[in-house]
């Protein structure tokens, strides 16, 4: 009866990537469920809060990652990967520098980036957490002591988890292939879907002040400028959590089925990092600046050659003292964080 | 039976089920991995019943997509020129709406087209009350189909 709804192409499942996720349930389960029991009559207990992170703690994914020794002076990169759904790429990456007392430095990597070592471009070098941080610390020289990546799925959780994401949207956005539908508002909460379609807006129309729409100009470098706002505004609703040990096990939840830390980044470390990060308050993001290049036949990003300034603090240097505030030249998006936040 | 051996066939089922709803290649696949996956961490479980079981799933799944999207704007503009959507409409309508027993029948019958006989061992009954129950699942949808369609 229904057959003309059918899909004439015909579609193949990918049996690894089912039988991967499916064991990761099947472990979460069997942690959880174990330990259920205990666990409720534990939450109840203060200092047994330790044993209940323990649990969640080994629910999650993780993979062993070589990363460069020297710790910087008491700073601390992180590299976050946004990845699709079957790990073969990171649409996002990012690296933050954690340091007690400063603002969190947050550095977009353009997926586009070409890597003339591994002949790949950055995107590629995302399908796993070691390649990733291998072509960060070769490309950009930047050395990476943790990595979180996180499919798509668990952003949509992640955001869905901290009650969405506060956003000033100043003019009607949409973008059919992601499926973003904007309209304007003051302060808007967006879920984790609208989040995950503004992210990945690559088609991005805009309404202007006639009532027309026009495509975005602003390209890789526009999303990722969008990508930096709705970052601040993930840190900031992650920074509003607080010690509730209900809603830090439903993030956790969402790490240990969406996410893949490294071995030495644990529960304890990751909370740790945070406080560092909720007590400053402050973010700051840059992109690597990057110029169009072609590589064989790949039209891709090389890094510019003024890169070094925005790179420095990153490496563990000081912001170059001939330009203490070098910013890329804004683009202008017509997203916001929301006032009096 | 293993998951290996079962796996091309309830592959089929969860994606027909989600694509029937969504229409969308990209969404039916992930509703149909995401199935898959959840069978396997439970297959001890399911393993006698995988089929009306992956049929459900799929179809919750796919219905809690369905109403993250919160058609607007330009996607309902495109329903009313587009039957296939409108019907889709319909059966999302129908789904969230019929009594259990009817909705049992749709996802089983018309969404997973298991043949009568295997719904009526999922369900408990007889192939009759099979039948009865599909003629009023599906007079139900057309009744959606005809509200949605507008004037």
């Amino acid at each position: 009866m229904l057959e003309h709804l059918d899909d004439p192409v015909g579609w193949t499942p990918d049996r690894e990537a089912v039988v991967a996720r499916g064991r990761r349930l099947r472990r979460r389960r069997r942690v959880l469920s174990a330990g259920l029991g205990t666990v409720l009559s534990v939450v109840a207990v203060a200092a047994a809060g330790v044993l209940y992170v323990d649990r969640r703690d080994a629910a999650i994914e993780r993979v062993e990652v070589a990363t460069p020794a020297p710790p910087l002076d008491g700073a601390v990169n992180v590299l976050f990967a946004g990845v699709d759904q079957h790990g073969g790429r990171a649409d996002t990456i990012v690296v933050a520098q954690v340091e007690p007392g400063l603002p969190l430095r947050v550095l977009f990597v353009p997926r586009d980036l070409w890597d003339p070592v591994g002949q790949q471009r950055m995107a590629i070098a995302g399908s796993s957490p070691q390649s990733l941080v291998d072509a960060i610390d070769r490309v950009l020289g930047i050395p990476v002591h943790h990595v979180v990546t996180l499919d798509m799925p668990g952003f949509v959780a992640l955001v869905d988890e901290l009650g969405g994401l506060e956003l000033s949207i100043q003019q009607s956005m949409r973008d059919r292939h992601s499926g973003l539908d904007l309209a304007p508002a003051a302060c808007a909460v967006l879920d984790g879907q609208d989040a995950l379609a503004l992210v990945r807006a690559r088609h991005l129309e805009i309404r202007s002040n006639e009532l027309r729409w026009a495509a975005d100009p602003t390209g890789d470098l526009g999303r990722m400028a969008r990508g930096a706002i709705v970052a601040s505004a993930v840190v900031q609703e992650l920074a509003a959590v607080g010690p509730d040990p209900f809603e830090l096990d439903r993030l956790s939840r969402v790490l240990a089925d969406h996410a893949v830390l490294d071995d030495s980044l644990t529960l304890d470390r990751l909370m740790e990092l945070g406080r560092t990060v909720a007590a400053s308050g402050a973010v700051a993001t840059d992109v690597v600046p990057a110029v169009p290049a072609v590589h064989g036949a790949a039209v891709v990003l090389d890094l510019a050659p003024d890169a070094d300034a925005v790179l420095e603090p990153f490496r563990g240097g000081a912001p170059s003292p001939t330009a203490p505030d070098v910013e890329q030249p804004a683009l202008p998006q017509p997203i916001a964080t929301c006032p009096g936040t | 039976m293993g998951f290996d051996e079962r796996f091309d066939a309830l592959a089929a089922i969860a994606y027909r089920v989600a694509y029937r709803i969504l229409g969308d290649r990209d969404d039916a696949a992930d509703v149909a991995q995401e199935t898959l996956a959840r069978a396997y961490a439970r297959w001890r479980a399911i393993a006698g019943y995988d089929e009306p079981w992956v049929a459900r799933v799929a179809t919750n799944l796919a219905i809690a997509r369905w109403r993250r999207r919160r058609p607007s704007g330009p996607m309902v503009e495109q329903a009313i020129h587009d039957p296939d959507v409108l019907e889709r409409l319909g059966i999302v309508a129908a789904l969230r709406q019929l009594p259990r027993r009817q909705r049992q029948v749709l996802v089983l019958r018309y969404l997973a087209d298991l043949p009568e006989r295997d719904v009526a061992a999922a369900l408990g009954t007889s192939v009759g009350a099979v039948k009865q129950l599909s003629h009023r699942a599906t007079a139900r949808v057309r009744a959606e189909l005809a509200t949605e369609g507008g004037d």
